[in-house]
């Protein structure tokens, strides 16, 4: 009996030579293409959502971030296993639905199990679902190289009265099948050690140090597509003479002649679209031979899935579950800022006080130096923190039940005019919240476009610190009515430059043919890790430039060069927008934290005015309606910044910013003009 | 695409919910995407739900839900899969010893 035991981290691993598995892993993954130690090297397959990354987690000790959505994996890496006292390579490749998938966008799948080298490939695949994935492992199999198949998430499969008689299947592929679930463990280490086993026979075989065993026959095909599959196989197989020996030859011929696959193998890539249809009529076929189905009631699951992609309840489901999404960032966020910054205000705040002034000789810079130490940290508290954190809590609890792609469906038709899939709909509510756990959220969308499209739509939904400006500013001086007419505005803007945007940037919207992933109870494990994985990643890109940018700011406003800002863009704010010069530099300010587009407000307002002046002192009704929708749309604060430029890159970045300003310009400019103040 | 004259197909897209049906014959534009969620000529589907306002399809393809857009159902032609029942041959029985994948 194998077990398995807490993962090492300390290289060398202990070997157990009474057959106990113990995973170790050996320093940080390394690129896969380095492989050329003498190590066998095992490729992990399957298709997306089949719990690959689970049993991956399983089988090294060392948790890879994981989704119950398609297509996480991205990167190839690499772990150093030790089972039974052999060690191996185990690489994980990314969900891939067929061999000429494209899951990590430009490469087909097939490039990236060459480009991993494998002896051996565990192919995991649904024990509960085999007519859909016994394609793949089909497919590996015509490659030419050993293939172990995981017939995981057994569990799941008896849950649903499935039960696969691992055996027989085994005699019909020739391959050696095992039962496996990968969240409990269960035969993960069985299926390892046949891996290993294979790959090392293999290797041995390709180092000359044995001589190939008789494989048994692959599952043939028909006479005449068996033919042209020798006949392509030896064409591969031909170096061409043309060229020398170094010569760039594609990336399939060059594995074929590597000795990575076998030239039937390569074939077999090539007359894809001929084979795989036989595949799935041969996956369906056997399928039916080995599960045995008994009758259970359909699992709570299933129905609660069924229900969250029809109209009714789904859509009312959807609305119950979004609005508490938005309401827990909001209560939780709010409640977690509020303790962090207070927490802040009486412990590190008087010590920073204290000591900066105290180190700093130079008052001017000792302010400033407080302005990037005190303020912005806390703002990272403040921010980052709580509702970044909650916000990531929520999305991976979200995505890892499969709860997301489910609500993708419903919403699909309403964001497709925005050029975005239904799935937005979540971190688009987030942003209500904070637009910067939001425009991370965008990860879950497909490709670049969208989430460039996503994110745009994110910087221009008023979060709740922008929000706070707008109700601030005039409830009080104009009325509630007016301060929703202004969110009105806010959102109109919004749906409009999304409308605008999804027609300027070039491409459309893919057709959408998705596998649902079906609905799970969320691992906490899983969602911890992915969480504070995200998180983390937050960390150090916005932090360096939250507490620079308080710093560039704290510099301005205490060198008092901010009045020479407020002469510089004064004229061009009082004629365009018709507002006070120092409005424009609480804009400007604004950048910073968008709370301080109102206290930065008072604070100038109070400079001016000579006394603790009020908001309505300082504007009319009208200038303050201006003042918020100018407020609301322009500019994303510098942490939606720092997410932007980590997310999309520096260029995406400033052009989103250059857009929103010019949008908050243009649509400031026109109402000031319709309420005759400009 | 090509299908057999002699059997009523509708495009999927307008294909009733609730209801078992076969697929024809997909669209050489979308043909390897859905093959590889295992839509193919001859594979069997139900119809789950219909989103809102012209949004995705969920059918039902063995135990696995897929979402499939308008535009993408619009180009797979099914057909009634009771009318079908009547014609269709036994399944063969596989012999492992002498398997052929075609």
């Amino acid at each position: 009996m194998t077990t398995l035991e807490a993962p090492c981290h300390e290289a060398p691993p202990p070997i157990d030579g009474r057959g106990a598995l113990t995973p170790g892993v050996a320093g940080v993954p390394q690129r896969a293409e380095t492989a050329a130690t003498g190590l066998p090297v095992i490729a992990l397959v399957g298709r997306p959502n089949v719990g690959k990354s689970t049993f991956l987690a399983r089988a090294s000790g060392r948790f890879v971030e994981t989704a119950n959505a398609p297509g996480t994996t991205v990167g190839l890496e690499r772990q150093r296993i030790l089972i039974d006292g052999r060690s191996a390579w185990l690489v994980d490749l990314p969900g891939a639905r067929s061999l000429d998938d494209d899951p990590a966008g430009g490469r087909p799948f097939w490039e990236l199990l060459l480009q991993a080298a494998p002896d051996a490939i565990l192919v995991v695949a649904d024990a509960g679902n085999l007519a859909r994935h016994l394609p793949l492992v089909l497919a590996c199999r015509d490659l030419g190289l050993p293939v172990v198949v995981a017939a995981n998430l057994s569990d799941e499969a008896a849950r649903h009265g499935i039960n696969v008689d691992t055996g027989r299947l085994g005699q019909l592929l020739t391959l050696p099948v095992h039962a496996t679930c990968g969240r409990a463990g269960d035969g993960v280490a069985e299926a390892l050690v046949d891996a290993v086993r294979l790959a090392e026979q293999r290797r041995a075989v390709r180092d000359g140090a044995r001589s190939p065993r008789s494989t048994a026959p692959a599952l043939g095909y028909s006479f005449p597509i068996e033919r042209r599959l020798t006949e392509t196989a030896s064409l591969l197989s031909a170096r061409p003479r043309s060229l020398g020996a170094a010569a760039v030859i594609d990336p399939l011929q060059s594995g074929v002649l590597g000795g990575r696959i076998s030239g039937r193998g390569g074939a077999s890539i090539l007359m894809a679209a001929e084979l795989e249809p036989l595949r799935w009529s041969a996956a369906a076929n056997l399928a039916t031979q080995v599960e045995r189905r008994s009758a259970v009631h359909e699992p709570f699951s299933d129905r609660l899935a069924r229900w969250s992609t029809s109209p009714l309840p789904g859509v009312p489901m959807f609305l119950g579950v979004s609005v508490a999404a938005f309401l827990a960032v909001i209560a939780v966020g709010g409640w977690l800022a509020a303790l962090l910054g207070s927490v802040w205000a009486v412990t590190v705040s008087p010590l920073l006080t204290a000591l900066v002034p105290a180190l700093i000789p130079v008052p001017v810079i000792a302010n400033a130096a407080l302005w990037a130490l005190d303020g912005g940290l806390l703002s990272m508290l403040s921010v980052g923190i709580p509702y970044v954190l909650t916000f990531y809590l929520l999305l991976a609890a979200l995505e890892d039940s499969g709860y997301m792609t489910s609500a993708a469906v419903l919403m699909d038709r309403v964001f497709g005019a925005l050029g975005l899939p239904g799935r937005m709909a979540i971190p688009l509510l987030a942003a209500a919240g904070c637009n910067v756990p939001a425009i991370y959220g965008t990860r879950t969308l497909r490709t670049r476009r969208e989430r460039v499209l996503g994110s745009f739509l994110v910087t221009l939904t008023p979060c709740s610190a922008s929000s706070a400006v707008v109700i601030a500013a005039l409830a009080p001086f104009a009325g509630v009515g007016v301060a929703i007419a202004a969110f009105g505005i806010v959102g109109l803007t919004a749906i409009a430059a999304g409308l605008g945007a999804n027609a300027l940037i070039p491409g459309r919207q893919p057709s959408l043919v998705l596998e649902l992933a079906p609905l799970r109870l969320p691992v906490a494990r899983h969602v911890v890790a992915k969480a504070w994985f995200r998180f983390r990643s937050f960390v150090v890109t916005a932090t360096p430039i939250m507490l620079v940018g308080s710093l560039v700011l704290g510099v301005i406003y205490e060198a008092g060069a901010w009045q020479g800002i407020a002469a510089a863009i004064g004229p061009s704010v009082e004629t365009w927008l018709g507002l006070p010069a120092i409005a424009g530099v609480a804009l400007a300010f604004a950048f910073l934290r968008k709370e301080l587009a109102l206290q930065l407000l008072l604070v100038f307002a109070a400079v001016e005015l000579g006394h603790q002046a009020s908001l309505g002192e300082l504007m009319t009704p009208a200038q303050l309606f201006v003042y918020a929708v100018v407020s609301s749309v322009s500019i994303p604060c510098i942490a939606t910044l720092a997410a932007l430029r980590g997310e999309l890159g520096g260029r995406t970045a400033i052009g989103m910013t250059v857009a929103t300003l010019a949008l908050a310009l243009g649509v400031g400019g026109v109402i000031a003009r319709v309420l005759g103040i400009a | 695409m090509t299908r057999p004259a002699s059997r009523p197909t509708i495009p999927l897209v307008r294909a009733t919910a609730g209801q078992s049906w076969l697929v024809a014959a997909t669209d050489p534009s979308i043909a390897a995407e859905l093959a590889r969620e295992g839509v193919l000529p001859g594979t069997s589907l139900t119809i789950v739900s219909r989103a809102p306002v012209g949004g995705p399809l969920v059918v039902a393809v063995g135990r696995a839900r897929l979402a499939i857009s308008a535009d993408v159902a619009a180009r797979v032609e099914v057909e009634r899969e009771v009318e079908l029942e009547a014609e269709r041959m036994p399944e063969p029985t596989v012999d492992p010893t002498a398997m052929t994948l075609g």
